[in-house]
């Protein structure tokens, strides 16, 4: 609700107005330290990405922190013993680090991350921890069909569906990536791709159930490409590739954070700081997440007509 | 509860006693003074009695009462653009005389009469201070956005008042925030007073006489807000035949009404507004926009009934909506409805009464028809209220007022209504209410002015404001740290949380010369309803909420003290005053708040301290062909509140050092005027980063934690218009008026907002200014018949 009313009310402030490049005075404070990174229930090698933040307006890339000592505890939720096994990770490339094993996360598990270094000369330890608590699913296919919702209007629109069973959980939180042949073009935390079931959650996505409430919108879009933006651009024999994550309620309002970390206005009020699961609280950004995720893809036809997988 | 009691008693004991009051000695003369052509009531027209050197101006309903001894005077009576007019009147001891006038307007140039339009120097001998009353004849030469001259916009012009944000109608006067000003509309409360984003005002001009802003000195007879009463006044019009008058805009048009029905017992002013913007957004390029629908409308009217010499009832009332959706998938509606029913009645020459009672409802709906959601989403405020106030004039140098005040409050927090049929669907977003809070406010006051020597006059009064919370609601306790201590479930009709206050209010005015005078005041104010918003521009989906016992009511105590005087025999005024202000209970909002479907919504908010400080100074041209004036206000105010800012001291958003305004007309010929504005203000105080953080390839920015530290750009702004009058001509009654206006004529891009937009291709935040305006040129017809 806040978001419908918000952008309701910022539509009409954008009919008369205008906009121009400006360089504002930030304000001087201390640069802190940020870890990045997830464990998922892929099998593959998972990493995790410590850096300093940055000046505003520094166009260079993130200083990683070097030499850490980077592991997580897995332990099954609701542990009480402060024992289990450790998933340890090694360092890559400056601040990149990576599970030295092949691993995936589990579910019924529960996931807490170590970060130790020494900064300008003293140690300080960085932790996190997320409970992967939910369970896992799959896509069963995709299909990029042109959106017609909005008739004419849409004609510079693709929109990317997916169908699956999400009947598993109550209430699911999903974020999500999209690919073309390999190479992300958007994610959650650039585009407004992360949602919430509310009230989809026990219907199968896409299926009769929601074809019967949808008409014209149906199928459900969850990315729209678009024909303006170059890297959206779909030719035939594309390859698009969606990636879903299922996360926790936490991940998600941090990146509902990121998203809505657009400036200041007379609406918003003071902007503040995206949130963080990173302890010590106050002394770090970024999070630890777990996700279960799911991925499907499909390519594009001769005609680059409507296509179903 | 029993001080309560004791104190309700000698309230009442006070106001009966003011009605057994006897008869006085003294000679009277009184009446009302109201256009001859109209028969609208003249508010400050100056009552000059030649002989003793003495006067009066006008009340707002065009009265007048002049205390002498018995004998032969003579009344000379003047006002800007009406004819001056002489009277010799007889007084016998012990009687009163009742002369009314109908004044004439002045055929002739204007620079070749001597008119006032007030009392003359009224400014240095009345008590009051920090206070402005402007008319709407000065409002309709000032430029205007899109031509569509505002009550609220004129009075931004004015020092130690500014807008909240760029065209917008909520204002921040002396560092208070948007909520703490009481905005009247013939008494009653107009919780929201924009519209189409605030760029207008929800005050029709042609259906309103004048506007008086009290944003230091606030006298008794006000309450329920911290900072300033914008007490608007709806057209008074006794009209002794069917007049007309309109105004045709780009954008919006006008239509106003009035006739005398009955044998003119009975009057009726009926106006009206809409604007058409819609109508051209099928033409737009935008796609967007092209099946999008934005308007609003409004309509005023007034019912005035004399039933006999002494007693008139009045009717009026309110009905405005503003409308705004997008393909018929979302929109957007939100809307004040008011209404007044008074009956004004005369006990004596000398004591007056009010009986009042109003309603007022201010509500907005957000309705999402995008399957497979489809919901009406609701919120807002209802007031009943009742009032009783009675003057007593004991002579020419003690006046008294008291009065007694109730309202009821009913805040609709948010209630969303599913339009699906549950029985089919599988796809529902639940039914809920996030509850209606319930209270009672009322008051008592009482206030005295007396002008104790020739130099010395005391003005004091107290009022005594108490509120309670009524059940039917879920109660949810907070303790120290914001945390939910204990539910408690409170029956419909009990009234569970008290709270009592008083309101003192004191203020002098010694007279130094005849043209100069030094004014002191003192103020408490208490605030029981406020809204939970983190807006600083002001939203039509603010939430309203009430006090509790979580939300402590906020006070404010003012201290003012200003120094007057007057040069070239009354052509021009000059002040200067400085204010001091201490709030208590402040409320500001968490970092990253949720007001929306939250039962839970005081834990939202943080409570502090806050304080104001300032300096005004105004130069003011009242005659003559430049009429206008020039201001500078330096003013600062911080707070200090739990958990944000770490706790320490911090700007608040209306925190603008410095502040400027210019507001000339020059009337070239009596059919030709220019007028200018122009403002500069110190830029709004807000929260930059310090720095970003790159985050999976995606950069946002960071704060420091401490709020309000930076500032946007200074804001700059010159507005210019041009009135022109059509050729008057005897046998025609219709009158015409062609106004142009350049709205930020020198285009001057002043901020609205700073957008950050993430680059990923290079770990980059690109800021964008976002500004509302360039220039904006507008034109419009207005008439009159």
């Amino acid at each position: 609700m806040n978001r419908l009313l918000y952008i309701l009310f910022f539509t009409l402030f954008a009919i008369p107005s205008c906009k121009e490049n400006i360089i504002i005075d930030t304000e001087e404070g201390e640069l802190l330290i940020g870890i990045y990174g997830s464990i998922t229930n892929e099998e593959k090698r998972h990493t995790i990405t410590i850096s300093r933040s940055e000046k505003f307006y520094e166009k260079k890339d993130p200083d990683g922190i070097l030499n850490a000592k980077v592991f997580v505890i897995e332990r099954p939720i609701n542990s009480t013993e402060n024992e289990g096994d450790t998933i340890h990770y090694t360092e890559i490339s400056k601040g990149i680090y990576e599970t030295t094993d092949i691993c995936m996360a589990r579910q019924g598990y529960s996931y807490e991350m170590h970060a130790i270094f020494k900064d300008n000369g003293v140690e300080k330890e960085f932790t996190a921890k997320e409970d992967y608590s939910y369970n896992n699913f799959s896509i069963d296919s995709i299909a990029v069909l042109k959106d017609m919702f909005y008739g004419d209007k849409s004609e510079n629109r693709n929109k990317i569906c997916p169908y699956f069973d999400s009947k598993s959980d109550n209430e699911s939180v999903f974020i999500s990536k999209v690919a073309i042949n390999g190479k992300v073009v958007t994610d959650s935390l650039n585009e407004f791709l992360s949602f919430k079931m509310q009230g989809l959650s026990k219907v199968y996505f896409n299926g009769t159930e929601m074809e019967k409430l949808l008409d014209d919108r149906y199928p459900l879009g969850l990315y729209y490409l678009d024909k303006n933006k170059k890297d959206e651009v779909l030719c035939p024999m594309d390859k698009v590739t969606l990636h879903l994550y299922k996360v926790s309620e936490d991940y998600y309002k941090y990146v509902i954070e990121v998203q809505n970390n657009r400036g200041s206005n007379p609406f918003f009020g003071s902007p503040f700081n995206v949130r963080s699961n990173i302890k010590p609280e106050g002394r770090a950004l970024g999070f630890f997440f777990v996700a279960s995720h799911a991925e499907c893809s499909t390519t594009i036809g001769e005609k680059q007509d409507i296509i179903m997988q | 509860m029993f001080i309560t009691k004791k104190i309700a008693i000698l309230f009442v004991t006070l106001l009966l006693s003011l009605i057994a009051v006897a008869q006085e000695n003294s000679a009277t003369v009184k009446g009302k003074i109201t256009d001859a052509k109209t028969g609208e009531s003249l508010i400050g027209v100056t009552i000059f009695v030649e002989e003793t050197s003495t006067g009066t101006i006008t009340k707002e309903n065009g009265t007048y009462e002049l205390s002498l001894q018995g004998g032969s005077y003579t009344l000379k009576i003047s006002y800007l653009g009406y004819k001056t007019t002489r009277k010799i009147v007889k007084l016998k001891s012990n009687a009163t005389l009742i002369q009314n006038f109908k004044l004439e307007e002045e055929e002739t140039e204007l620079d070749e009469v001597v008119v006032t339009g007030r009392k003359k120097d009224a400014n240095i001998s009345e008590a009051l201070m920090s206070a402005e009353r402007i008319q709407m004849v000065t409002i309709k030469k000032m430029p205007a956005l899109m031509g569509e001259v505002d009550i609220i916009k004129a009075i931004q012009m004015l020092p130690g008042v500014q807008a909240a944000s760029e065209g917008s109608s909520n204002f921040s006067v002396r560092g208070g925030n948007t909520d703490h000003n009481l905005i009247l509309l013939d008494n009653a409360t107009i919780y929201n007073a924009s519209h189409m984003m605030g760029f207008f005002s929800v005050f029709n001009n042609d259906a309103i006489s004048n506007a008086t802003l009290f944003k230091g000195d606030i006298p008794a007879y006000y309450g329920g807000r911290l900072a300033s009463v914008l007490d608007v006044q709806s057209r008074d019009a006794e009209p002794q035949k069917f007049s007309a008058s309109g105004g045709i805009g780009l954008i919006s048009s006008r239509l106003m009404l009035e006739a005398p029905l009955f044998n003119k017992k009975t009057t009726v002013m009926i106006a009206g507004r809409r604007t058409y913007a819609d109508l051209f957004l099928p033409f737009s390029k935008n796609e967007n926009l092209e099946d999008s629908y934005l308007y609003f409308y409004d309509l005023n009217a007034k019912i005035t009934q004399k039933i006999n010499r002494n007693n008139k009832l009045i009717l009026s009332g309110y009905l405005g909506n503003d409308k705004f959706g997008m393909d018929e998938i979302a929109g957007l509606d939100f809307g004040n409805k008011s209404f007044t029913l008074a009956w004004k009645h005369i006990f004596s020459q000398n004591l007056f009464s009010s009986l009042e009672g109003s309603g007022s409802n201010y509500k907005y709906g957000v309705a999402m028809d995008m399957k497979p959601y489809d919901f009406y989403y609701e919120a807002g405020i209802k007031d009943w209220g009742l009032k009783y106030d009675i003057t007593k004039t004991w002579s020419s140098k003690n006046t008294s007022k008291a009065g007694i005040t109730g309202i009821f409050h009913r805040f609709n927090l948010g209630e969303l209504k599913n339009n699906q049929d549950s029985k089919e669907s599988i796809i529902m977003i639940e039914d809920s209410a996030v509850g209606c809070r319930k209270s009672l406010e009322y008051a008592f006051y009482l206030s005295h002015e007396q002008v104790a020597t020739r130099r010395l006059t005391l003005k004091y009064g107290l009022r005594l404001s108490m509120f309670q919370n009524v059940g039917g609601e879920t109660f949810f306790k907070l303790g120290d740290n914001y945390n939910i201590m204990d539910t408690i479930q409170y029956k419909t009709g009990d009234t569970y949380n008290t709270y009592f206050n008083p309101e003192p209010r004191l203020g002098l005015l010694y007279k130094l010369t005849n043209t100069s005078s030094l004014k002191a005041a003192y103020t408490r104010t208490v605030q029981y309803s406020q809204i939970a918003s983190s807006s600083t521009g002001g939203l039509p989906f603010d939430i309203w909420i009430p006090s509790n016992p979580n939300l402590k009511p906020q006070k404010c105590d003012q201290w003012t003290i200003g120094y007057f005087k007057n040069f070239n025999d009354d052509q021009i005024e000059t002040s200067a005053e400085i204010y001091y202000k201490n709030l208590h209970n402040v409320l500001d909002f968490k970092d990253n708040p949720n007001f929306f479907g939250n039962p839970q919504i005081d834990a939202e908010l943080r409570k502090g301290k806050g304080r104001a400080y300032g300096i005004e100074l105004m130069v003011k041209k009242n005659n003559g062909k430049l009429t206008g004036w020039i201001s500078y206000a330096f003013s600062r105010t911080f707070r200090t509140v739990d958990d944000i800012n770490m706790g320490k001291e911090y700007r608040s958003p209306y925190d603008r050092p410095h502040y400027v305004n210019v507001v000339a007309n020059y009337e070239f010929t009596k059919r030709f005027n220019i007028s200018l504005n122009w403002i500069y203000s110190s830029g709004q105080a807000v929260t930059f980063p310090i720095g970003k953080y790159i985050a999976d390839n995606t950069p946002y920015a960071i704060y420091s934690g401490s709020r309000n530290r930076s500032r946007y750009p200074a804001y700059h702004r010159l507005d210019i218009s041009a009135n022109l009058k059509t050729k008057e001509k005897k046998w025609k009654k219709w009158e015409g008026e062609w106004n142009f206006s350049l709205y930020n004529a020198y285009g001057h891009h002043n901020t609205w907002a700073i957008l950050f937009s993430p680059d990923s291709s290079n770990n980059n935040i690109i800021t964008e200014r976002m500004y509302l305006f360039s220039i904006v040129p507008s034109v419009s017809y207005n008439f009159k018949f």
